[in-house]
């Protein structure tokens, strides 16, 4: 039977007990949730750089479609703008990423 | 059965026409108009009581608010303090509009190209006026790379313009893209479900439980992902920062 009046002290220690054997249970600490943030980051960061790129050629090649219809200088200034707007969407897309990395670099945890 | 694009159809609840304009109340402006109700109902109830020790509709406004005005803090600094409203309610109408375009029936108004187009576009000019307001014509200088001899200036200036033109096409077709196809894709394991029927309709009735959550995520990560892009474009305006 255990008496009315505890020791807190011993209670403590072993507590502390309790939970060093319970660290040893479960093993090395893992964080799984740390790497779930990160992976959502990225699928989040490959998405923006998709459809980055994807209005790059379209705002280009419309653009360049529009220039043949008014000017007649089809096909030139369609592959033209093509050309420049897949430019102009890497470019984009290339800010999105630089601006990732270097939060990557400096630990943030932050989406960009 | 319905199309699995049918959900999309405008539909005009109420005739308006001023002169040649075609101005009726549609299914897509009805929603609009709860979606701004709610969430004035959720921000205004929510702290009308300024508890102390909030309740769950305070603390979800106070979370909302903390949330976008430390994202405005981080990303614009103090000059963007000013346009913190604008942000906030950018984020909450969409955010709003999305997530009642889950509930059964309704209609979700960021699934068309044209509102969100709309929406960039506000963002585009307003930015660029916010750029040339600051700077005035120092604001072409976020056009010319720096440290670029000046025969490759001449190819790069034109992509870096039109890279500028790409941003409200970017933002827009990012949400509009996302809504719709999600939408779709609940609609089109909905037709599985009823032509398989009691046996084996369960299996796409799992799945379209489980992609309902991922349907709330998106919602959610859309109106951040558009507020954020703002608050960059914002930055980039104010502190002509490449």
């Amino acid at each position: 039977m255990e008496t009315p009046e505890r020791d807190p002290e011993g209670e403590r220690q072993r507590l502390d007990d309790l939970d060093a054997r319970l660290k040893k249970a479960r093993g090395p600490e893992v964080r799984p949730t740390q790497d779930m943030r990160v992976s959502h980051r990225e699928t989040g960061v490959a998405y923006r750089v998709l459809v980055d790129m994807i209005a790059g050629l379209l705002v280009g090649g419309f653009l360049g479609y529009w220039l043949d219809r008014w000017q007649g200088w089809a096909p030139w200034s369609l592959i033209g703008g093509l050309i420049v707007g897949f430019a102009a969407g890497a470019n984009n897309a290339w800010r999105a990423i630089r601006v990732y990395s270097d939060q990557a670099d400096k630990g943030g945890n932050r989406l960009p | 059965m319905h199309s699995p694009m049918e959900q999309f159809e405008i539909k005009r609840l109420l005739n308006f026409h001023i002169g040649s304009l075609d101005a009726s109340f549609t299914n897509s402006a009805l929603w609009m108009v709860v979606a701004v109700a709610l969430a004035t109902v959720v921000f205004v109830f929510g702290m009308s009581r300024r508890a102390m020790v909030p309740g769950r509709l305070q603390a979800t406004a106070e979370l909302g608010y903390e949330f976008i005005a430390g994202m405005v803090r981080d990303n614009v600094g103090n000059a963007g303090r000013k346009y913190f409203p604008f942000i906030f309610t950018l984020f909450v109408f969409i955010l709003f509009c999305n997530l009642l375009g889950l509930v059964p029936y309704a209609f979700t108004p960021t699934s068309h190209i044209i509102v969100t187009f709309a929406m960039a576009l506000v963002v585009f000019l307003g930015v660029t006026v916010i750029g040339f307001v600051r700077h005035g014509a120092h604001f072409l200088s976020f056009f010319v790379p720096k440290g670029v001899p000046l025969v490759l200036l001449l190819l790069l200036v034109p992509i870096e313009v039109i890279s500028y033109f790409v941003r409200p096409f970017s933002l827009s077709i990012r949400l509009f893209a996302n809504m719709l196809a999600g939408h779709t894709m609940l609609k089109v394991f909905g037709g599985f479900v009823v032509m398989l029927g009691l046996y084996a309709g369960w299996a796409p009735l799992a799945f379209i439980i489980a992609f309902t959550g991922l349907e709330l995520l998106i919602a959610f990560l859309q109106a951040y992902v558009f507020a954020i892009l703002t608050c960059l474009y914002l930055n980039d305006a104010i502190h002509l920062s490449h």
